[in-house]
Formats: structure tokens, C-alpha cells, sequence
């Protein structure tokens, strides 16, 4: 075995040890104050009414966004949990995740440019994550905190534990977290499969349409009246029938956690939220059980 | 506050060089570090300069994300005193590596052939490896550095370190929110130990891209608040930081290089590229930070590393967001902007200028606004024209601002 492949085997089982090390993400349960979820370009014309998933949407239009759905799925979500819920903008915190950004725009501005193409400046103003976090602001009065992420982990993990440490801070009572995801150019694929081989596991490349994308929005607080479903850490689980896990980066454990909260809501009871076999787990239980 | 955050250890590379030594050099010197680049055709664009180091013949090697950022990170650890296996979590600000763009399409526009995908060996830089006959070059396993959280995994996995990892991507103020984010789990109990790090090396991807926006300087300098400004130009920065609680270091035996007493964060809610005009975030951020560092007036104040883009926008409302943040104060504090010599550094801002405030604080000199021409009405504080100063300050706030309306502020302290 070269030394590299020593190195690379001895970085996965300390993942691997970390992963298990952090089985328990949340010190408090958080309240879930709203959810959504939206679809573009995935070819579904229909509701599931198994999986509780929405037709696409068309995109809508965000002035100063153009060419890619990233912008305006992130700001459709949003706009549905800060409708749903209106709230101290002040107190409010935003945080996406998101393992690859605006590839859409990335790779439409880098072909631009090698083909010896003017820049665009609109693609200068998209090409960060940030810019829509900053319209969502500008339209909903967030003076709170934002940020964005990039985690080949569980992002409903990463999201949910982010919130719980904001919401230890005392100057904030609501954490709206989202994820993105797009389809994407061939350049995707390479970079999957060049994460597969460093990770040392199978690693799928997501199955979308290149101009399609996913978002999915949950707007958190502490439990209490205007939550009646709440997610906390499940401790121990049996993870066997957790299923192979997704890609990185992958964002349907939001989707997961927006429809068994559509579920709670309507039916009560509890549900195990299992995203992938190796990630925390959660329990979301409504308020009425 | 449960737990004192405290800093071990740090490196750091600029288009100065490495280390500390190529810091005091030019950025404590005032010199500027602005040259036509020659990293790629600067042709297309108003502007040649930039504060890119020049190329050697390694460039490909000693230039990638990557590498900068492993050295700073095993540069960090040494200073510290922390082993490869520490739990330690990985705390990235970073925008992933664009030249790993840049090549894939450079690439799949010259090849008649459509992309490879990697065989099943596992081996991206092998033979056969991902990006096939696009790999001549042996850089074809960085497809997937253009992805920012990958950066982070390889910089943990270089580092040896086996605490959480996480990549933080908001712009200019992506590696300061890395350390706040770092601050909040240590000062929460949650972890003892934190490598935050940022990185960003000029490449042609964002050269262009801020070329469009017309934000480029367009004489040649930075010259931040001063009247005749005229834009920013990007620079080279890498920068870690091992950052652990007090109480872990005082166990360790190791010794306290400054304290983070305060950190904030806020948005200004305003514009998707514009800051506030009346730097309405900035000052929240400032606020909090320091009615964290239990000085909500700012009266322990004695330097502001600020943002200081040099460019129209900015520099007004940086300096009536700092008026709002310490009214009583802000016209006797020293404020100072090093973009005026490293040039703006993106995504690494935040972590290399806390480094430069770090050391303000322990070489006891503040860095000069170099560039300063004329005194501009709408920037009206001390800004540490030119020159530097000789000062002896305890406590010091580094502020950075980014796309979107977000904005940090941290307070250091000497021990």
C-alpha cells in the first residue's frame, strides 16, 4: 500500500471516529416554526402525495438574478417560512448550506471568460451565495446575523446544530437554515467522482436535470406556542435501516424534515429523522402527543 | 461567556511572503505590494495590478489553495504546540480554489474529446484519473477543490486533526465568521480546540469578475479613505490561527499569544452589493462585540483594523458605521486600513487581518493606511496616514464587511 493510500485510509477512520464522537448535535430542542420546500426543473409536473413533495415551480424573478435557479429558489423558500411566520427581523439569524454554491453561474461566467467573452457584471453580483442572503435581508428587514456554508456532511445536521448555538445567543430568537442544491455540467460529475476516490466510499452523483434545482427552508426557534413541532437529538438509533445515504451535499434531509413536519402537524405523533447511517439523528415530536 | 478563547499560534503568507518577518516588512512598513501580475493575461482588463507574489517555476505547486493553506496550518499547529490526532475542529473561510474552474473549461474548450470521468482506481492523479486527458498538467485531482468544504477536509486530514470541519463561504467575510464561529463553540464548552483558516490567491476567475463590476483601482494603488480613491485591487492571503480556551492552554502550558474578548455579526438589510450608507450592520457588529468584551462604549479601544476597501462606497460608511459603534471615541482611536499594502484578499480578509492585529498588539506598532493622499469630508477619523505609528495597545477591533450587507467584528486582547 503506498504511503498515500495509508494516509488516505487513516483519514477516513478518523472521520469516521469524529463522525461517531458527534452522534449528539443539539444541547437544546429547537421548535420548528415553519417549513418549505421548492423544486425547478426536476420534470415533476405533479404533487407525490407519498412523499408529500411539490410540482416545480417556475422561477421567480429576483431583479439583478439571472440565468441560474440557485437566487431564486433560495429566496422562494425563504420567502414562504418569513411569510408563513413574520417575525423581529432584528432578532432573526439566516444560514445556507450549500457543498458546491451557484455552479450555474461559475461555470457559465468561467466559459465566458476562456472563450475571451466580456465579463458580466450581473454574474460578478450572483456569483456569491451571499447576494441573495442579502435580497432576502433587504426584503424581509433581517438585521440579524448571516452565513454561509459549505459542508460535505449531513447539512440538516450542520444546520440544525448551527442554530442551536445561535440561539444561545441572546440577541436572537429565530435561525431560518436552507439548503440548495442544482444539477449540473459534466464539471459536477468530474467533482463528485474525484470526492468519491479522496473519501474512499461510493459516492452518487445526483440525479437532476443540468438546469434543474432543489431548495428547502425550515425556519427554527425554541419550542413554545408558535412551534408546535420540535426536533431533538436522538442519542442512540438503530442505524441499519438507514438506507446508503445520498451525495455530498445532498439537501433531502430537508426535504425529509419538511414533510414529516407537514405530517406532525397534520397526523401528531413523533418521527425519527435519519438522514444518513453515519450522521446524528433527531426526533421531531408535535405537541399534542 | 462560559470559557476565555484564547489564540496559541498562526501563520500566515501574503504577496509579501511568509511568516511574520514578510508582514513587518511591508505591511507595518507601509509599502505597498501592487504589480502588474503575471499569473495570467491581464490584457482583457483596465487594470494590470494586483498584490500577487511572482510566479517561480513551482508555481503550479507552491501556489495552489491547498498548499498555502497546509502550510499555514502545520505553521499554526508548530507555533502552538498542538500534534497531528488533536481533537481540533477545522474552521475554513474560503471560496474553494477557481483555477480548478478555470483550467476544467480552459481545458474542455481546446479538447475535441468529451470530459473522462475517473476510472475505478480511485487514484484522481493517476493514470486514467478524473479529468483524464485534461490532466497533463498533474493538477486533475484538483477538480474537487473548487469545491470549499472538500478544501477543508484536506486541510484537516493534512493537519492530522479529527475534530468537526466546516467552510465557511460568505465572501469578504467568510474567515472572520469561521473565528466567531470557532468562539461560540469554545467559549460554549462544546470544543477546546479550533484551526480557522482562510485563503485566497489572485486568480483570473475573480480578477474579471471585479474588473465588470468596475471596482478595480485605476491608478495602480489602494488608497483607502482617502478623497482620491479610486477602487480596490485583489491580493494574495493565506492565514491560519490555532485558537483554544484558556483553560486548554493554560493546561498545555501553552502560552497565550492575545485573547478574543468580543465577536459579533450583523446584516445591514439594505443592498445585495452596496454596504449601508450610513454603516447601520457595521456598527451592530462592532456593538455586540464589545458589550461582549464587556466595553459596550468602546473606552478600551486603542486601534481599528478596519475594512477600508478603498473603494467609493465602503470607506464613508465604514467611517459613519464606526462614529455610530463608539461615538464618544472614535475620533481619538487609530483606524487603519491594510488593504492599502495587501491589497483586498477576500475570503482570507478576515483571518489575515486579524493576524496584522494580532501583531499591532504584540510588537506594540500600527499599521499605516498607506496610499493616503487628500483628506476626503466624509472620512474624517484618524487614519494612520502613511506611516506607522509606535502605540502601545491592549485592545484592538478588526472589522470586515462582505456582498450581501454581512459584516463581523472581533476584539482582540493583549495578555
Amino acid at each position: 500500500m503506498t504511503t498515500e493510500k495509508r494516509e488516505q485510509r487513516e483519514q477516513r477512520e478518523q472521520r469516521e471516529q469524529r463522525e461517531q464522537a458527534e452522534k449528539t448535535v443539539l444541547r437544546s430542542p429547537l421548535g420548528i416554526l415553519a417549513t418549505a420546500t421548492a423544486t425547478h426543473g426536476t420534470g415533476r409536473s405533479e404533487p407525490d402525495e407519498a412523499t408529500g413533495a411539490h410540482a416545480d415551480i417556475p422561477l421567480p424573478r429576483l431583479p439583478g438574478f439571472v440565468e441560474s435557479a440557485f437566487s431564486p429558489l433560495a429566496f422562494e423558500v425563504s420567502r414562504q417560512c418569513l411569510t408563513e411566520q413574520p417575525g423581529d427581523g432584528a432578532r432573526t439569524a439566516v444560514v445556507l448550506a450549500t457543498l458546491m454554491g451557484d455552479t450555474t453561474t461559475a461555470d457559465l461566467a468561467s466559459q465566458r471568460m476562456v472563450s475571451g467573452r466580456v465579463h458580466n457584471p450581473l454574474l460578478f453580483m450572483q456569483a456569491t451565495a451571499n447576494a441573495v442572503l442579502g435580497y432576502t435581508s433587504q426584503e424581509f428587514g433581517i438585521t440579524g446575523q448571516t452565513f454561509s456554508l459549505s459542508t460535505l456532511d449531513d447539512p440538516v445536521a450542520e444546520l440544525l446544530a448551527m442554530a442551536d448555538l445561535l440561539l444561545e445567543d441572546p440577541e436572537l430568537d429565530r435561525v431560518l437554515v436552507l439548503g440548495v442544491e442544482l444539477g449540473g455540467s459534466e464539471r459536477l460529475a468530474v467533482m463528485y467522482q474525484v470526492l468519491a476516490a479522496d473519501s474512499g466510499r461510493p459516492v452518487p452523483v445526483p440525479d437532476l436535470p443540468e438546469t434543474a434545482g432543489l431548495a428547502a427552508a425550515v425556519l427554527l426557534g425554541r419550542p413554545g406556542g408558535e412551534a408546535p413541532v420540535s426536533v431533538r437529538s436522538a442519542e442512540a438509533y438503530d442505524a441499519d435501516g438507514a438506507g446508503a445515504g445520498g451525495h455530498p451535499g445532498s439537501i433531502q434531509g430537508l426535504f425529509d424534515l419538511a414533510a414529516a413536519h407537514r405530517r406532525l402537524l397534520r397526523d401528531g405523533g413523533s418521527h425519527l429523522l435519519v438522514t444518513e447511517p453515519r450522521s446524528p439523528a433527531f426526533i421531531l415530536t408535535a405537541a399534542t402527543e | 461567556m462560559s470559557g476565555e478563547v484564547t489564540v496559541t499560534g498562526f501563520g500566515v503568507r501574503t504577496a509579501f511572503g511568509t511568516g511574520t518577518e514578510a508582514l513587518r516588512r511591508g505591511v507595518f512598513a507601509g509599502v505597498p505590494s501592487f504589480q502588474p501580475t503575471t499569473r495570467f493575461d491581464t490584457g482583457p482588463y483596465r487594470t494590470p495590478m494586483a498584490a500577487a507574489a511572482p510566479d517561480g517555476p513551482d508555481a503550479v505547486e507552491d501556489w495552489a489553495l491547498r498548499h498555502a493553506l497546509a502550510q499555514c496550518g502545520a505553521e499554526a499547529l508548530d507555533m502552538a504546540g498542538l500534534r497531528p490526532g488533536t481533537e481540533a475542529a477545522v474552521l475554513l473561510g474560503i471560496a474553494g480554489d477557481h483555477t480548478s474552474v478555470t483550467r476544467y473549461w480552459r481545458a474542455a474548450a481546446d479538447s475535441p474529446s468529451p470530459t473522462p470521468l475517473p476510472d475505478s482506481s480511485g487514484d484522481p492523479d493517476g493514470p486514467g484519473g478524473a479529468g483524464g486527458s485534461y490532466g497533463s498538467d498533474g493538477t486533475t485531482g484538483r477538480n474537487a477543490d473548487a469545491v470549499p468544504a472538500h478544501l477543508a477536509e484536506l486541510l484537516a486530514g493534512g493537519l492530522g486533526l479529527t475534530g468537526p470541519r466546516l467552510t465557511f463561504t460568505n465572501a469578504c467575510v467568510a474567515s472572520a465568521a469561521a473565528i466567531i464561529h470557532a468562539c461560540r463553540l469554545i467559549s460554549s464548552g462544546r470544543i477546546d480546540t479550533a484551526v480557522c483558516a482562510g485563503g485566497y490567491l489572485v486568480e483570473e476567475e475573480t480578477f474579471g469578475k471585479f474588473d465588470s463590476g468596475r471596482a478595480l483601482s485605476r491608478d495602480g494603488m489602494v488608497r483607502p479613505f482617502s478623497a482620491d480613491r479610486s477602487g480596490l485591487l485583489l491580493g494574495d492571503g493565506v492565514a491560519a490561527v490555532a485558537l483554544e480556551s484558556a483553560e486548554h492552554a493554560r493546561r498545555r502550558g501553552a502560552r497565550p499569544l492575545t485573547t478574543i474578548a468580543g465577536w459579533g455579526a450583523a446584516t445591514d438589510a439594505h443592498h445585495i452589493a452596496q454596504p449601508h450608507p450610513e454603516g447601520v450592520g457595521l456598527a451592530r457588529a462592532a456593538r455586540q462585540a464589545l458589550r461582549l468584551a464587556g466595553d459596550p462604549d468602546g473606552a478600551s479601544l486603542d486601534y481599528v483594523n478596519a475594512h477600508g476597501t478603498g473603494t467609493k462606497y465602503n470607506d464613508g460608511a465604514e467611517t459613519r458605521g464606526l462614529r455610530a459603534a463608539f461615538p464618544e471615541r472614535a475620533e481619538s482611536i487609530p483606524v487603519s486600513s491594510t488593504k492599502s499594502t495587501t491589497g483586498h484578499l477576500l475570503e482570507a480578509a478576515g483571518v489575515v487581518e486579524f493576524v496584522i492585529t494580532m501583531l499591532a498588539l504584540m510588537d506594540g506598532v500600527l499599521p499605516p493606511t498607506a496610499g493616503y493622499g487628500r483628506p476626503d469630508p466624509e472620512c474624517d477619523l484618524d487614519y494612520v496616514p502613511n506611516q506607522p505609528r509606535q502605540a502601545d495597545p491592549r485592545r484592538a477591533l478588526t472589522i470586515n464587511a462582505a456582498f450581501g450587507g454581512a459584516n463581523t467584528a472581533l476584539v482582540l486582547e493583549r495578555p
